[in-house]
């Protein structure tokens, strides 16, 4: 597999005087259509790191390659082509006054002829399924469909990555269901690789390797499968499912419930069939 | 203290072709030291609701009650001052607020700003500080070298030292991890304790069950439906169509009486839920 995206020995202090590392020593690499998670608890150093990989701010020392080329501050604009980025709150990404100027806007900027950015704004909206909010005015959109417009502008960007810093942590279940389901669609249909800053358990879970951070380090590397096995979730910086705090608590009250995993309908049929009707 | 609402109506942009009411005869009552929760979708009116609860918006007609103060169409900016102290909102995104070279600084600013003195202000700021646990060696730091979790602490300190009679909370943990989130929530819960009236913003119906004892439901600009969590997520249908849902522990309770369990009322916090189960396991 290709690499899409190396990272070596990256380090960021947000004071140069101080000893306090925000990104310190991070390494890894990411190969071409991977969805790869990058979790841990508040302040552990994922959001610096995603805004070092865009370009946004300057690393101290350390490398980042993008599809081959390290990012420097001369290519930091061509590069940053390939790598687009949603952000947690979707009120602070707005510009344009519709739907379909916003998702313009980035093509506009890179100097897309005409013709083709109202093709890709069309082709882009419909494949977020937005298509008939084209003229409404991003406001007045609930925040699962303004991430959606937000990812039809990246989208239209065709970049080779997507970052999503959080970008579903402030949407209701529902609106977080309709981000993933869009962004597992575009990444299948354009190949893209996506990186996924995330607290969600059910977000995480869809990723080919998870990167957990603690205080700027990164503390390991491993398959959804294998970390959610060994940790305590909360502890980094997971929720815990419902159902497994529900089983523990009925297990303290001295219910007989097996030391496993249920999601909630198999707890339901198990608490149910086993403990209910006797 | 207690806020109440008689048939507040706003409109954004009167008299222009860009008019658009955003508020219809909002009556509500926030009684003094209650936990209230607000909840409805974006575009509900939530946000022009929450600026009228410290008269940053006045109301096209109708009035609002802040204490002993009424707020009018036509009151004074004078007159409305003594709102600002008593009512702290703690916006979405607070830490975006921070302004100032320290911590204790940005946090002292606010009573300096209402005449207290300097020593003063700062004496407050170490106090408010600790209490939304930002540690001392912090103090003389920037706040945009703190981390998002702590930025927003320090925000919400700086709410804080005003000594509001009423915080008012609008999506408080978005963004934080599920550690924080906790730890935050129970932050307010104290603070609400200590008889500060609360009102959170919300969409986490778990948050409104766990800690409201009022809820409103907001929806285009009208109040469609108030009481208590514990009888409005009953209404299980009526969450369900307006898009907002039923905590975790109803939800898991609908499961178990889709399979025959019988709840006389649906549990809404988890505590609740784990005691029904416990008692029915128990005694069949």
């Amino acid at each position: 597999m290709q690499k899409i995206l190396e990272i070596k020995n990256l380090t960021y202090q947000y004071e140069e005087s101080s000893d306090i590392y925000a990104v310190n020593d991070v390494s890894f690499d990411v190969f071409r259509g991977e969805w790869v998670s990058i979790i841990g608890r508040n302040g552990s150093g994922k959001s610096t790191t995603a805004r070092l990989i865009d370009g946004l701010m300057a690393a101290a020392s350390g490398e980042i390659i993008i599809d081959g080329q390290t990012l420097t501050e001369k290519n930091v604009w061509e590069l940053r082509q390939k790598v687009g980025m949603v952000f947690q709150n979707p009120d602070n990404q707005f510009v344009g006054s519709t739907v379909e100027d916003d998702v313009a806007f980035g093509m506009e900027n890179h100097g897309v002829p005409r013709e083709e950015m109202l093709a890709r704004v069309n082709a882009a909206l419909e494949r977020v399924n937005m298509q008939e909010f084209k003229t409404k005015e991003p406001a007045r959109l609930s925040g699962g469909q303004k991430q959606r417009v937000a990812i039809a502008g990246i989208v239209a960007l065709r970049p080779d990555i997507i970052i999503l810093d959080e970008a579903t942590s402030m949407l209701d279940p529902k609106g977080r269901l309709e981000i993933i389901q869009v962004v597992r669609e575009i990444k299948e249909q354009y190949g893209l690789t996506v990186i996924s800053i995330t607290h969600d358990l059910d977000e995480a879970s869809l990723s080919d390797k998870i990167i957990v951070m603690r205080d700027g380090k990164i503390e390991q590397i491993a398959t959804p499968d294998a970390l959610f096995l060994n940790h305590n979730l909360v502890d980094i910086g997971l929720d815990v499912p419902f159902s497994a705090n529900v089983a523990r608590e009925l297990r303290q009250n001295g219910l007989q419930i097996p030391e496993k995993y249920y999601t909630e309908s198999e707890l339901a049929d198990f608490l149910w069939q086993s403990l209910l009707t006797k | 203290m207690a806020i109440s609402f008689d048939k507040v109506n706003y409109t954004y942009q009167p008299n222009t072709p860009f008019e658009s009411r955003a508020l219809f005869d909002i009556d509500l009552d926030v009684a003094d030291g209650s936990f209230t929760a607000l909840v409805g979708h974006t575009g509900s009116g939530k946000s022009t609701l929450l600026q009228h609860l410290n008269a940053l918006l006045l109301p096209t007609s109708g009035t609002v009650t802040v204490g002993e103060t009424v707020i009018k169409p036509d009151s004074k900016a004078k007159a409305i001052k003594p709102v600002r102290q008593k009512v702290g909102v703690v916006f979405q995104f607070p830490e975006t607020q921070l302004f100032d070279e320290t911590v204790l600084k940005d946090v002292a600013f606010g009573p300096q700003n209402f005449g207290v003195s300097k020593e003063d202000a700062q004496t407050i700021a170490r106090e408010k500080l600790n209490l939304v646990g930002i540690s001392d060696e912090l103090f003389e730091r920037s706040p945009f070298e703190l981390s998002g979790g702590q930025m927003r602490r320090v925000a919400i300190a700086g709410i804080l030292a005003m000594n509001p009679s009423v915080l008012v909370l609008d999506e408080p943990t978005a963004g934080l991890d599920p550690k924080a989130r906790i730890d935050m929530m129970r932050l307010f819960e104290t603070i609400h304790a200590s008889g500060v009236t609360t009102i959170l913003v919300t969409h986490l119906m778990d948050d409104v069950a766990d800690y409201a004892d009022t809820m409103y439901v907001l929806e285009k600009g009208r109040i469609v439906k108030s009481g208590k969590p514990q009888d409005l997520f009953q209404d299980v249908d009526f969450m369900t169509a307006h898009q907002l849902g039923v905590p975790k522990a109803t939800r898991f309770a609908l499961l178990l009486r889709a399979r025959g369990q019988y709840f006389e009322h649906l549990p809404i916090t988890r505590s609740a839920l784990v005691e029904m189960i416990t008692e029915a396991a128990n005694h069949g």
